[in-house]
């Protein structure tokens, strides 16, 4: 069986989209909370299988937006708590112990991010840098030298003021977010973006904030096309950034 | 401060949802969701490793991402999260270290296929995680 997240025991799902493996997902209530959850085929979903399929990226694909799009339907509604994938339960007995246990964290997180949504902000950078050692034709060693340790200081204070841009967007759509957070940068071939990824921020931004929120971006956006940044947004998603504690919650009952 | 209770029904896999700042169609690449849905900090060792080694990105990416970070530091592996180190690697693309963190790699796909002939790299560190695991 598989666990996709956590949501309040009262809340009126149903009509889930299918899940993983195309299995029908149902919710499975103990005390305040309900797990969405859906049993899995015994063949193919074993432990060995996602072991074995690690490497498999197609195999991965699917079941990652699978586990997604469950997700993404319950955040329209309600309140949910994302766990991680893959959450693996032998029986209902394991689960119900799991959020038994987890529960003061996991209403805690459903608290928090009731009535919000979290997006996502990435900003790019589009400029190319200038690499004058590189283009020196350079008539001496001594030269060359000269010119890259100039090219090394000017792209250290070039990065200096990146990095301060960077975090002043970061601040300032913070200001409209009830929570947010900066995550590693995506390298570009994960990305898929040529561009080098500067910021790869989470927002948790309320429904009431959400018009003001996509307003600042647009404004920072078009403030940014001057700079030779890119931003770019997307959501929104289920609170994936923000329900960590309660996830983790649910992973340490199991030991 | 107006809500828009119709734009949440629109599922980011699907067009349309507040897209027109981005010059890339698909809101939810598979790196947005696979970055949401596995191990966040794993893959921060993936991207490391693409970064460096142009050899199987994606295999070792998605291999790398299924395990989870306790796991990487129970094996004793943690050398991503020494952010200078990487940064260094990134300004100078420093050989030395490439090569080293190649055989750290090597030595890290060998005990995820549980294979035991891969050690060609002599880490004590390694070793003594590699018993314990």
């Amino acid at each position: 069986m598989h666990a996709y997240g956590i949501i309040g025991a009262d809340e009126p799902l149903t009509q889930f989209p299918p899940g993983i493996a195309d299995t029908s997902v149902w919710v499975f209530g103990v005390n305040s909370l309900a797990a969405i959850v859906s049993l899995l085929p015994v063949e193919g979903f074993g432990v060995t299988d996602w072991e074995r399929n690690a490497t498999n990226v197609g195999w991965l694909e699917r079941i990652a937006r699978q586990h997604h799009e469950v997700l993404q339907y319950a955040a329209i509604t309600a309140a949910v708590v994302p766990l991680r994938l893959p959450s693996l339960y032998g029986n209902l007995e394991s689960l119900r112990e799991t959020l038994h246990a987890a529960s003061d964290r996991v209403e805690r997180a459903l608290g928090r991010i009731r009535g919000r949504l979290e997006w996502a902000v990435k900003v790019y950078r589009t400029a190319e840098e200038q690499n004058s050692a590189a283009n020196t034709a350079s008539t001496s060693g001594r030269d060359y030298l000269l010119a890259r340790s100039r090219d090394l200081s000017a792209r250290s204070t070039a990065q200096e003021r990146l990095r301060e841009q960077v975090g002043e967007i970061h601040d300032a759509l913070g200001q409209v977010s009830a929570e947010y957070v900066a995550n590693q940068p995506q390298d570009a071939v994960l990305s898929g973006h040529r561009e080098q990824m500067l910021l790869n921020g989470a927002y948790l931004v309320s429904l009431a904030d959400q018009a003001r929120f996509l307003e600042l971006v647009g404004e920072i956006a078009d403030d940014c096309l001057a700079r030779g940044l890119l931003v770019e947004v997307s959501g929104p998603w289920p609170a994936y950034n923000f329900t960590g504690d309660a996830e983790a919650a649910t992973r340490e009952a199991i030991k | 401060m107006t809500s828009d209770p119709g734009g949440l029904r629109r599922n980011p896999a699907s067009s349309g949802t507040a897209n027109y700042l981005q010059t890339h169609p698909r809101s939810d690449s598979l790196a947005d969701v696979l970055e949401r849905v596995l191990d966040k900090g794993i893959v921060i060792v993936g991207d490391i490793q693409i970064r460096l080694l142009d050899i199987e990105l994606l295999t070792i990416k998605v291999r790398l991402m299924v395990a989870s970070v306790d796991k990487a530091r129970e094996m004793g592996i943690n050398w991503w999260e020494n952010d200078e180190f990487i940064t260094r690697l990134d300004d100078h693309g420093d050989k030395g270290e490439l090569s080293e963190l190649g055989r750290r790699l090597e030595a890290l796909e060998g005990r995820m296929n549980e294979s035991p002939q891969v050690e060609s790299n002599p880490a004590g560190r390694e070793e003594e995680a590699r018993g314990r695991s």
